[in-house]
């Protein structure tokens, strides 16, 4: 059985972003597919406002719509998925956002609404010194229970959190590995911090509410 | 999808000031229609299908 041939290394375009506005989306998403990487950033100059729009519309809040239109892009940067044979491109680009609206809508509907999990985890998470062993086993459960509760942010978010708090990756790596751009990564991290503080806010109000009812005399 | 048509003329496209029920209903219709997508997409602001944007000039 012989071998089959590696391919030929693809060859790097450098030349400015400028020099592909005038080029029409097929011929971008040809490009980005040829390992051109800068036309993704036309495409989503072009695209992403609209796009935004139409997502908003579905999701209801501008920075999850955000979110879901950088997955999609994402996506096109990593495995494509438009074929000339089809809808013009960009067509085609807004029934996969409205299908991932659509998936996230469904996602934020049916996700467990109990609070507990994510508050246990950071409550864990401050706890230091030493810890007694049924300590230690409820604290390596809330770590978990913290993974879980990041795999519950908005894709974009889960993805950026994950890369800077359990693969210690910083923003240019975040950068690279999400084809973004640093402005939106720094969003993303921001913006999952905040998710996640405010899930702690609500959980300690119920911590305080069940505290003071089992403390009050019957 | 004239009533879909004419639900998005009244409504407007923005699902969260849609009733409930409604709202799900035309998420159902979009997940299955690409056709009920592509009028979604019009009501938003998009060019409608097959038509290219002006000038192909870039959306800032």
């Amino acid at each position: 059985m012989s071998a089959k041939p590696a391919p030929a290394p693809k060859q790097t375009v450098l030349e400015p972003v400028s020099r592909r506005d005038d080029l029409s989306d097929e011929v971008l998403y040809a490009r980005l597919r040829d390992g051109d990487d800068l036309s993704l950033r036309v495409l989503m100059d072009r695209h992403s406002r609209m796009a935004q729009v139409i997502c908003r519309n579905i999701v209801g809040d501008p920075d999850e719509a955000m979110d879901v239109v950088q997955e999609v892009f994402f996506t096109l940067w990593r495995r494509g998925g438009w074929t000339a044979e089809g809808a013009k491109f960009s067509t085609w680009l807004h029934r996969v956002v409205i299908n991932r609206a659509i998936d996230h809508r469904r996602r934020r509907r049916d996700a467990p609404t109990e609070d507990t999990v994510l508050a246990t985890a950071l409550e864990a998470h401050d706890d230091h010194g030493s810890v007694p062993a049924d300590r230690a086993i409820e604290q390596r459960q809330a770590g978990d229970r913290l993974r879980a509760a990041v795999e519950r942010l908005p894709d974009a978010q889960a993805q950026a959190m994950r890369l800077h708090y359990f693969e210690d990756a910083d923003v240019p790596e975040i950068m690279a590995r999400m084809a973004t751009t640093e402005g939106s990564v720094r969003s993303l991290l921001k913006r999952g911090r905040m998710a996640l503080r405010d899930d702690l806010r609500n959980q300690k109000k119920l911590w305080t509410h069940d505290h003071d009812r089992m403390a009050r005399p019957s | 999808m004239t009533e879909w048509r004419d639900h998005l003329e009244i409504l407007g496209p923005d699902l969260s000031v849609w009733p409930p029920r409604l709202a799900e209903e035309a998420v159902a219709l979009m997940s299955l229609s690409r056709e009920a997508q592509d009028i979604f997409a019009v009501a938003s602001g998009a060019p409608a299908p097959g038509v290219d944007a002006p000038g192909r000039t870039a959306i800032r």
